[in-house]
């Protein structure tokens, strides 16, 4: 995994201002801890290659 | 004596004339308020409405009416579930003010149309978003093997007061693992449909793609049969030759010894040489995690902006990263799950149930909330469904069984099937029950007959 450019930090600050979200400073350590968590999952996800006809999962039709 | 008692047990005696429909309740209520305060499983209890339901349960034998098949047995719901006339929490006081519930839940209807009593609301972790139990506005679940020890969760609450015997059956839900993590850590038996076959009308949503209702009992014959009463459905032919495949891989790491024993007990008792691994396993569970996060960060984002002080610090934090998650990285993760679901479905073409253990060991301590994996230290919240969450991301339905005679606390195996195919899951369980590989986690109260 590629490092992001910037830190967990300036990028939930960023993601907040871009949503008109302000975030309580007590929750501001966490929201980052679980970022940086999520981050790690969304890299696995976005590196494995899927073809373009392989449409987002819906309603469950077996 | 109803503690321990099954729901089939309970129905039969009051069915019977042996006992009274009123004295069981007053029984159950008893047993609750003198013993949850050591695991405190219940938020609240209906005490007064229970009891006149059983009253007219007894009305009912009284006139030699037909009773239905529940008729006077006690259940709890997990404390997300309407229950007409009552404000639903969620296990948050962020729900506090909103009105109480104008009916009940669809399930709870199902199961008060059966003839069944709801008598508790039982812990959760807040908004269903966790493995522990552990919630800031009611206190933490204890498992009643070990009070020092997790119960589990989300649906500890309900995992706990089965396995204390204090309910012969109740209500929970299941997103990650939230019934299977709680299940197996409590020693009793679980399940989660496939997504989808149960109706969740009425139950708190948290993750609207991934969330399934379900249920714990004490028994299997309990979860098979309250299984097609919720389903609203006759109870479906057992499958009697079923090809079985142990998983592996993922599913093979980091397990206990205990564990790992106990799983080659069950693979030796079926004949079962070798494993079978589903592909991409820790991206589907990575897949999982992001739908949750999204999902559920999505529906309280509007809460979130007016009253973040309110949440649970641990379930706030977790909702807020995941509303911020940009949607390119929740739709990517849908795609990866067609994929995975493409590639499981494809799996049981070769095999009728897969079986996969349900947590990695015994309940962790409370004060010591680790488990091992990768050989070193990891947080148990983190980490206690690593076998649970990639299984939900297709939607099959999972069986999860407490697992016999392992010397130690309970262990819990899943039993995983394609759609629709519950009726393999109880066929095998109940092999194994007959071997002696599983059943409900001895208590040391001692246990009804």
């Amino acid at each position: 995994m590629t490092s992001p450019p910037f830190s967990d930090e300036v990028l939930v600050a960023a993601r907040a201002q871009a949503m008109e979200l302000a975030l309580p400073p007590a929750c501001v350590a966490g929201v980052i801890a679980n970022t940086r968590v999520l981050q790690n999952y969304a890299a696995l996800i976005r590196d494995f290659p899927l073809p373009d006809t392989c449409e987002p999962a819906g309603d469950y039709t077996p | 004596m109803t503690r321990f008692a099954s729901a089939q047990s309970i129905a039969h005696d009051i069915r019977s004339g042996k006992r009274s429909a009123a004295s069981t309740m007053q029984a159950v209520l008893n047993t609750i308020t003198q013993h949850d305060s050591a695991i405190h499983s219940v938020t609240h209890l209906f005490a007064q409405q229970a009891m006149q339901q059983a009253h007219a349960v007894d009305a009912m034998v009284a006139r030699k009416e037909p009773l239905p098949p529940l008729a006077g047995v006690p259940f709890g719901v997990k404390d997300l579930f309407d229950i007409q006339g009552h404000v639903t929490t969620a296990g948050s006081i962020v729900l506090r003010n909103t009105p109480p519930a104008a009916q009940d839940a669809a399930l709870v209807a199902r199961l008060r149309t059966a003839g069944a009593i709801p008598v508790a609301t039982l812990n959760m972790d807040e908004f269903a978003y966790g493995f522990a139990t552990d919630n800031a506005h009611y206190g933490i679940t204890r498992n009643p093997h070990d009070t020092q020890r997790m119960a589990g969760g989300s649906s500890g609450g309900s995992a706990a007061a089965v396995a204390a015997g204090f309910l012969p059956f109740t209500l929970g839900t299941d997103t990650n693992g939230s019934i299977r993590v709680p299940a197996s850590l409590c020693g009793v038996w679980g399940l989660k449909p496939t997504l989808g076959r149960l109706p969740r009308a009425g139950a708190y949503p948290f993750s609207a793609s991934l969330d399934v209702v379900g249920h714990f009992t004490g028994t299997l014959e309990d979860l098979r049969n309250i299984f097609y009463i919720m389903a609203d459905t006759p109870a479906e032919p057992e499958p009697q030759d079923l090809r079985v495949a142990c998983l592996g891989g993922w599913f093979a790491q980091n397990l206990s010894p205990a564990l790992a024993a106990a799983i080659s007990r069950v693979c030796a008792h079926l004949g079962l040489t070798g494993t079978t691994e589903l592909p991409q396993t820790p991206t589907a569970r990575a897949a999982s995690f992001v739908i949750t996060a999204s999902e559920g960060g999505t529906l309280h984002l509007p809460r979130l902006r007016a009253a973040a002080e309110d949440y649970d610090p641990a379930t706030r934090d977790r909702l807020l990263a995941g509303a911020m998650l940009p949607a390119s990285t929740y739709v990517q993760a849908q795609r990866f799950r067609r994929w995975f679901r493409e590639q499981v479905h494809a799996a049981f073409e070769q095999v009728d149930v897969l079986i996969a253990p349900s947590v990695m060991c015994e309940a962790p301590l409370l004060d010591n909330p680790t488990i091992m994996v990768g050989g070193k230290p990891a947080s148990a919240r983190a980490n206690l469904g690593l076998y649970t969450q990639p299984l939900s991301l297709p939607g099959l339905p999972v069986l999860c069984l407490p697992l016999s005679n392992t010397g130690t606390l309970p262990l819990g195996l899943q039993l995983v099937a394609a759609p629709g195919r519950e009726a393999a899951l109880f066929s095998l369980a109940r092999k194994l029950e007959q071997a002696g590989l599983a059943g409900r986690y001895p208590h040391n109260t001692q246990q009804a007959a």
